[in-house]
């Protein structure tokens, strides 16, 4: 005597019944086989992690090296795992092809992502955005307003890093810079946020929302008699 | 045998070269002290009562003491020389002298190429003209006037830059200015550091220095050395620190510059260094910060 089957899940289950069902076991089967035997699927990988390292360098933003260690650190696995996938011939290495072709894959996929997050919140360069670069002779109390201006939509940023250079106008005079700093503020926000800056010195804003224009008011302190120079050496955008 | 003594051969070799580079090592440092000797060759000036005069070969003045002051902590001996203004730097890149104690501004340009031990005395510029001219009073005043000035000073740029009304020139010397100031009368008024200036007036009682007036920016002198001799540039600013902390610093000052302290009663305020400035100024290659 049997005992009658339990009622199957058929949702979850990998096989189906009636005429034309493929099972999903199947489908899978065929695209795991196509990928681990077929000659043209070795390449696909390398394909792949090409093609993301083509679209990074044409959306390329710029900003500090640094900020792409991560994406250049996975690409780097992606480009490698997809090279060695390619070199795996041998039909009985079907399993170090399975995990080099996955590797290559996830990294590709990471670094892409690695480097959408610097392209959207990453530090941006903007030094050579700023005018005016320089102003010479200024004594002390003189105002000077810088601005700096990104034209990109995908440039802006909701704070500032400015790195400030004062030095004597005349080095064949007197020197004047250990007695010189600048009081910096922000013109376009409505926030009081004001520094004090040294030769040198960095001062960080936060612009309170995501701009492109950002003008800056700095007033010169330094001893009686002195005439210096005042120049932005880094002007850098990022997202607090 | 013979690979046995090849090795002991190879191993003397070695020896005798780590030996060698031994000894030039110490060689080197030895003789980078400029202080190692006792004798230090030290360039001032020579006609410059108050702060540096050879009188007959005995130099005196306040320069010439505080060469002796620091230099005797250091335990060493200074042997002085006369430099004109315009050759304090190259006596000391052409090492023909190990320091100068000159009445010598510190400037961004003249940090490049030499250290600075100092500031040891701050001055102003200032104008000079005979007792009984009241003609200047106000550096407005100097427009149109013949002032002299020297060559290898800051003193004549600070005057062109003021205004091109000025009638500025320089002089071979000092004493070339005050004989054109005082006997010549071709020149209306004398510009440079005040604190040289009324060295002047302490042996040319028909000269007064402009009291209030005062130009350009704030001069810092400094004891100047060639590059490449950082330990003795500390060991010369340890001893600055000493003498300034004390109450040295303000007795000398008041002996060779007597005129100073009759004419300012803020003299020691605006003469004398700030201890806590000398590491902005002193043996660096810029200015701090």
């Amino acid at each position: 005597m049997s005992t009658p089957e339990p009622p199957r899940d058929i949702h979850n289950s990998p096989t189906t019944h009636g005429d034309h069902s493929i099972a999903a076991g199947t489908i899978r089967n065929v695209v795991i086989r196509w990928a681990l035997q077929h000659p043209s699927a070795s390449w696909l990988p390398l394909l792949l992690a090409c093609a993301a390292v083509v679209l990074a360098g044409t959306a390329w933003p710029d900003g500090p090296a640094a900020q792409y260690a991560l994406w250049g650190t996975l690409t780097a696995v992606s480009l490698g795992t997809a090279t060695a996938r390619v070199l795996v011939r041998r039909p009985d290495d079907a399993r170090r092809a399975a995990v080099l072709s996955l590797a290559s894959v996830l990294a590709t996929v990471g670094g892409w992502l690695a480097f959408r997050d610097v392209a959207t919140h990453g530090e941006i360069d903007a030094t050579g955005t700023v005018t005016p670069q320089v102003r010479r002779s200024l004594a002390d109390g003189a105002h000077v307003t810088l601005t700096l201006h990104t034209t990109a939509p995908e440039d802006t940023r909701n704070a500032l890093r400015l790195t400030l250079a004062i030095d004597d106008s005349d080095p064949a005079a007197p020197t004047c810079r250990p007695d010189s700093s600048a009081q910096v503020s922000l013109l376009s926000s409505g926030l009081v946020d004001q520094h004090e800056v040294r030769p040198g010195d960095t001062a960080a804003f936060s612009l309170g929302g995501q701009v492109s224009t950002v003008r800056i008011d700095i007033r010169l302190v330094t001893a009686r008699g002195c005439l210096m120079d005042l120049r932005a050496t880094r002007a850098t955008l990022y997202d607090e | 045998m013979t690979a046995r003594r090849t090795g002991t051969a190879a191993l003397l070799t070695l020896t005798a070269l780590a030996a060698t580079a031994t000894a030039c090592g110490s060689a080197d440092s030895a003789n980078t002290s400029l202080f190692a000797s006792g004798r230090v060759s030290v360039g001032v000036k020579s006609d410059q009562p108050g702060t540096s005069k050879l009188d007959h070969y005995q130099p005196l003045g306040f320069d010439i003491t505080l060469a002796n002051r620091l230099l005797k902590k250091l335990g060493a001996e200074p042997d002085f020389g006369a430099v004109p203004s315009e050759d304090r730097s190259t006596v000391l890149t052409g090492k023909k002298k190990d320091l100068v104690i000159a009445t010598f501004s510190i400037t961004t340009e003249r940090m490049a190429d030499l250290d600075f031990v100092g500031p040891y005395a701050t001055t102003n510029q200032g104008v000079m003209v005979r007792k009984n001219d009241p003609r200047i009073t106000k550096p407005a005043d100097l427009n149109g006037k013949y002032v002299c000035a020297w060559p290898g000073t800051t003193s004549a740029d600070t005057l062109k830059k003021m205004s091109s009304s000025i009638k500025v020139y320089e002089a071979p010397d000092a004493s070339s200015c005050i004989e054109d100031l005082e006997k010549r009368k071709t020149a209306d008024a004398v510009s440079t550091d005040q604190m040289i200036l009324y060295g002047f007036t302490q042996e040319h009682p028909d000269l007064r220095v402009v009291p209030h007036v005062t130009l350009g920016p704030l001069n810092r002198y400094g004891i100047a050395m060639d590059k490449g001799h950082r330990d003795d540039c500390r060991a010369l600013l340890d001893a600055l620190r000493d003498y300034l902390t004390g109450s040295d610093w303000s007795q000398d000052f008041a002996a060779a510059l007597p005129a100073i302290p009759r004419a300012d009663p803020l003299w020691e305020s605006h003469y004398k260094p700030r201890v806590d400035t000398l590491d902005a100024y002193s043996c660096r290659d810029k200015p701090a910060p």
